[in-house]
């Protein structure tokens, strides 16, 4: 297939699965309404939706979790959001303009918003969050908005981000977490406990009712929501969400059967298959974000110091049977960590598209410090990675490449990765981000908090620093190609396997949702039909 | 401390030492009385057989990875199937006698070894002594038993040999406290005094005189010890903390393969499953018809 | 007889307090940080700097114990690395899961070993008997996970008869409470069943074997209420001790089983616990759990003096 042909492919594909599923976009929100399908959404109904972990922070300046976006993209309303094919559209801000060299991003805010405590959102609503999540205490947000130097009032629906250098990701960063909008005055009455008790803080379609950890979490309808959807009715529909916690995947997916609960965004591969086939279920999935990798230990005195060894490892791999074997097909191979829904992506970009165990063989003879052996990291109690490593063990071996497996606790490993002290690999992934910048920056930047392999390319680093200050996405893309050719290829950094997938498994009678490449579930269209 | 305090199911009676006869003649006298001991040391010498000949025994290597034949049912070639990686459980199952035989003498024997010495010093010397190992006893013991094996597991790393360590660190207090009750109750007895005023080194009075009354119980014990660490070995496996894989290991291949039983997947779990359950039955059954046999007062009442 | 319960309460302070200092060093000697594990997919150094002083972390670590020491003994258990929640709220949460299943477990295993272990213990050495001995000694050789997952297979997954785990509140939905109850009460059951039967069928046996039995079927009692008036009454009171120490080694009991069953319970609290690394509850779950397990011994040696004249206590 050309480069050509590629994305209308993809838009086509969605533009089908749109039509399918009829989503209700708001007005003011998406832009991808399509229009109003021949069934009129019902309102009213509770949705049980099985959650696979607890979230433990609902404050979005210090949740860690990516499992907690889950909760907050229903009770919050970002600045900006993405539509189902990863595009980013308004939200609560209704436009947005650069300028001043891509150096400030003006946003004309939506009049009509209230907080469910009652207090106005407007321009001083955003620049009290964002200087919250830039300098609050235990903020997890300051490196998304570092290159925020200041937020200025222009009126009371007009905000200026000022920035220290251009920086193509800030829209990236406003759609998630670092552009959720909370009311000041639920914050401050909330101190200590906020963020397990966020009463009234959000505006968003549903409201916070409460939270019994390692159980559920309630939701009810916020009825003076300003989302509408195609046809001029007013969003959302369902009357309450009920959050259950439920870890383990056979179960989540026996309650969907027995419809003790009706939705789920996280199906295990080996089930596919089968739910695929039951009449009462409805199991979707597109390309998703998130990426698998083998992370090499690049820092000097270290085996995998020598990029040939890197490279010698990467076309040993036959991803596709570990695609087959480990993931039941789902998901795509992955040679990088830039992903089919990014604009970056490029499907052309096969660089071991078949196993070479000869060619890894001479690459091993080239270096010539005799067979390579190294030690490979696992977490313990996760059956799935450790038939991974197991697979991957024995692939290389055909290349006479010893992989050792050393199965360790989580944390500790965590640990090693962080001193970058482990010796040979771990074998850690990413859940992905919307911008590709997101995916690659802070991996493979010399220094950079994720780099765990202490990998350092100045010509990465340096196409990097390009396209991160250009919003002119040709532009970008041109240099996150260059970037991905060194850094996963030429020089690699890691070695990527899998792209994963966003996925959506719902009773048939549970409309209106569709899954969207961040993983994550937008409730305000959801409903049931009768 | 009383008898309600110990732990249940252990023996604890004085018993007496075996009079000078025709060795081999007591023997067989003794195993056609108890025919129980036959049964359950025939099938712990069958695991031993299994286990030392698993490489001839088995009809695939256990960690040769072959996608093309991956998670087929049993079948004439794979008489227990295949795994998500097309190894033949089978194989895995008798190569997995190994991890589980040694966890469970190694660990006894660490259990053993330290809780008796303990046990005899606590006993014999008194004192502090006694008062301080007795306390560090208590403290393991109303350490809850898998917890305490989970928290060594995890602070020594998940490896095999510290999960042997782990359980043969909970097994201390069950010999300390047999032991001690032995010596404390010979301690005083004619012949001890007699062997101490004649000036008899104390090691000598410890191994000669002491240790016999108590070995009957601790045979039973260790017996039984067995089978708890063969189980616990599978218990921590199970959670994530055994051998490091591709060895084959019954507790952690149930745990590998449990993920597949939504899908109806059920061979490679069974096959572990049940192999864990012969072993550890072997070791309770001898280890139960030892103790009715070698325990007189358990003997009145059965 | 209050002396002596005087005594020994003042001896379980010693024991509780090596029992947190092993746990304490246990857990600070495991590899790994959980402030890495709490920071999830965000790891901006500054964040992590500020997390450990939140946590206390960056203190040594004899000060860490002796401040969590001090907060304890006021009864402040501290609060959870992962949740921030109170450690003594978290486990009280929880400990109504555990307690039913634990409950429910041990009233299934008695009952069931009350009636097996009497009947083998009146017909001695007949096939009822030995299958009774045979069977309760394939329960305790069964790995309970693995029991767990056959349960589950069969009737959840299979038959579809039950739910194969979760768990919703008893004051919830009572009839979902019991129908997910019943798969991990009976693999609890199972196992301590063995050890029951056991006690049931030899107490059986050696009150039987007393005089005042002898006597009562001299003097012509019928076989039945010589069994239920006499023999069953006195030999309950070991049953009564096995049932105490079972109590208190509650929480243990039930960590596998929650594991398997996604039942929300202390016992898995406490695995995740140890694994992540979040010190401060498992210290807690550890010193709980050794108290109890402390002070029911105690009660059970207690009641057995009440109970049995003939023992006395210093």
């Amino acid at each position: 297939m050309t480069r050509l042909t590629r994305p209308i492919t993809i838009l086509a594909l969605l533009a089908v699965i749109l039509a399918a599923c009829g989503p209700a976009a708001p007005t003011g929100g998406g832009a991808t309404g399509a229009p109003g399908t021949a069934e009129k959404p019902v309102a009213g109904g509770t949705v049980t939706f099985a959650l696979e972990d607890d979230p433990l922070n609902f404050d979005p300046m210090i949740s860690r979790a990516f499992i907690e976006r889950n909760v907050h993209y229903q009770m919050y309303d970002s600045l900006v959001r993405i539509d189902a094919t990863g595009k980013i559209v308004p939200w609560l801000a209704e436009k947005w303009e650069f300028s001043d060299g891509d150096k400030t991003l003006t946003l004309s805010l939506r009049k009509d918003v209230k907080f469910h405590d009652g207090s106005t959102f407007d321009a001083e609503a955003v620049k009290w969050n964002l200087e919250r999540y830039k300098t609050g205490k235990g903020s997890q947000r300051s490196g998304e908005l570092a290159f925020v130097d200041a937020v200025e009032v222009v009126d009371a629906s007009t905000v200026r981000l000022k920035m220290k250098a251009p920086f193509a990701g800030i829209l990236a960063a406003l759609v998630d977490r670092a552009g959720m909008m909370l009311s000041r005055k639920a914050v401050e009455a909330g101190g200590e406990d906020f963020t397990r008790n966020p009463k009234g803080a959000g505006s968003g379609p549903f409201k916070f009712v409460e939270a019994v950890k390692d159980d559920h979490i309630t939701l009810e309808k916020n009825p003076d929501w300003w989302g509408k959807d195609a046809n001029g009715a007013k969003l959302p529909y369902l009357d309450k969400i009920l959050i259950r916690i439920i870890k383990d995947g056979s179960v989540r997916v026996t309650n969907i059967r027995t419809n003790d609960a009706q939705v789920s965004n996280n199906v295990a591969a080996k089930d596919v298959a089968a739910l695929k086939t039951e009449s009462d279920l409805v199991y979707r999935e597109i390309p998703g974000l998130s990426y698998g990798s083998i992370i090499p230990n690049r820092a000097p005195g270290f085996i995998f110091n020598e990029a040939r060894y890197v490279k010698a490892v990467s076309m040993a791999i036959d991803r596709q049977q570990i695609l087959d074997q480990v993931f039941f097909g789902i998901g795509a191979v992955a040679y990088g960590p830039i992903a089919p829904p990014h604009f970056a992506y490029d499907k052309a970009f096969k660089p071991y598209e078949k196993a070479d165990p000869e060619g890894a063989k001479k690459l091993v003879a080239e270096v010539g410090r005799g067979p390579l052996k190294f030690e490979m990291l696992v977490s313990s109690g996760d059956a799935q990675i450790l038939q991974l490593a197991q697979l991957i063990q024995a692939q290389l071996k055909k290349a006479d490449i010893t992989l050792d497996i050393n199965v360790l606790q989580f944390n500790e490993i965590l640990k090693l990765q962080t001193d970058h002290a482990f010796k040979g690999t771990t074998l850690v992934g990413w859940s992905g981000r919307i911008d590709p910048d997101l995916n690659v920056y802070d991996f493979v930047y010399t220094k950079r908090p994720n780099n765990d392999g202490l990998y350092s390319n100045p010509q990465v680093d340096k196409l990097l620093d390009d396209q991160r200050s250009t919003t002119d996405q040709a532009k970008r893309k041109d240099a996150l190609r260059k970037a991905e050719q060194i850094f996963a290829v030429d020089d690699p950094s890691r070695i990527w396997y899998r792209f994963g997938v966003a996925q959506l498994l719902t009773v048939k009678k549970l409309q209106g949702l569709e899954p969207y490449p961040d993983q994550l579930i937008r409730f305000q269209y959801a409903w049931f039909k009768t | 401390m009383t008898a309600a305090s110990e732990r249940p199911a252990i023996a604890t009676a004085p018993l007496p030492v075996p009079t000078a006869a025709p060795w081999s003649a007591a023997v067989v006298v003794f195993l056609r009385r108890n025919p129980r001991i036959l049964i359950g040391g025939g099938l712990v010498v069958f695991l031993l057989f299994v286990a030392l000949f698993a490489p001839v025994l088995s009809p695939y290597d256990p960690i040769d990875v072959e996608p093309t034949r991956s998670l087929q049912p049993p079948s004439a070639a794979h008489w227990m199937g295949t795994d998500d990686l097309g190894r033949d459980v089978l194989s895995r199952v008798i190569h997995g006698s190994r991890i589980s035989l040694s966890v469970g003498v190694i660990s006894v024997g660490i259990g053993f070894l330290v809780g008796v010495s303990l046990g005899l010093l606590a006993g014999y010397v008194g004192g502090v002594i006694d008062l301080l190992a007795m306390r560090a006893i208590d403290a393991l013991l109303a350490f809850p038993g898998l917890v305490l094996a989970i928290s060594i597991t995890a602070a020594l790393g998940p490896q095999i040999q510290n999960a042997m360590i782990a359980i043969g660190i909970v097994a201390i207090p069950v010999y300390t406290r047999l032991t001690r009750a032995q010596v404390l109750s010979v301690r005083e007895r004619d012949f001890v005094l007699a062997a101490r005023t004649i000036g008899v080194h104390p090691i000598r009075i410890v191994l000669r005189h002491i240790f016999p009354n108590v070995s009957n119980a601790l045979v039973v014990q260790a017996t039984l010890g067995t089978a708890f660490a063969i189980l616990a070995e599978a218990a921590l496996s199970f959670l994530g903390l055994g051998a490091r894989p591709p060895t084959p290991s019954w507790g952690q291949d149930i745990n590998y393969s449990q993920r597949y039983l939504s899908n109806m997947k059920w061979w490679m779990s069974t096959g572990p499953g049940l192999a864990i359950f012969m072993a550890v039955f072997a070791f309770n059954f001898l280890g139960d018809a030892l103790r009715d046999a070698l325990d007189p007062r358990l003997r009145r009442s059965a | 007889m209050t002396r002596y319960v005087i005594r020994r309460l003042l001896l379980m302070v010693p024991v509780a307090f090596l029992v947190t200092i092993i746990v304490f060093g246990l857990m600070r000697m495991a590899p790994g940080d959980p402030v890495l594990v709490y920071a999830g997919e965000e790891r901006d150094p500054e964040s992590l700097e500020y997390l450990r002083h939140l946590y206390g972390l960056d203190q040594p670590l004899p000060i860490q114990y002796v401040v969590w020491l001090e907060h304890a003994v006021q009864g402040d258990l501290g609060r959870s690395l992962r949740t921030r929640q109170k450690v003594g709220e978290a486990i009280m949460q929880r400990f109504p899961a555990t307690l039913e299943l634990g409950i429910a477990a041990l009233t299934l295993s008695i009952s069931v070993a009350l009636v097996i272990g009497t009947v083998s213990a009146i017909k001695r050495n007949s096939v009822v008997d030995l299958l009774a001995t045979g069977i309760t000694l394939g329960g305790v050789s069964l790995p309970n996970f693995f029991l767990g997952l056959i349960l589950i297979l069969v009737f959840g997954l299979a038959l579809r008869l039950l739910p194969p785990g979760g768990y919703v509140p008893l004051a919830e939905d009572p009839g979902g409470n019991l129908r997910r109850l019943i798969l991990p009460a009976i693999t609890l059951a199972t196992a301590s069943l063995a050890v029951n039967m056991r006690q049931v069928r030899s107490s059986m046996l050696d009150v039987m074997a007393q005089e005042y039995i002898r006597t009562a079927r001299a003097k012509g009692l019928r076989e039945r209420p010589i069994i239920t008036r006499h023999a069953f009454k006195n030999a309950l009171i070991p049953v009564v001790t096995i049932i105490g120490l079972q109590i208190g080694a509650i929480i243990e009991g039930a960590i596998i089983t929650e594991t398997i069953f996604s039942w929300p319970g202390v016992g898995r609290l406490v695995v995740d616990s140890i694994t992540g690394l979040d010190y401060p509850v498992v210290q807690a779950v550890v010193l709980v759990s050794a108290l109890s397990f402390m002070i029911s011994t105690l009660v059970v040696d207690v009641l057995y003096a009440w109970f049995d004249p003939r023992i006395s206590y210093r």
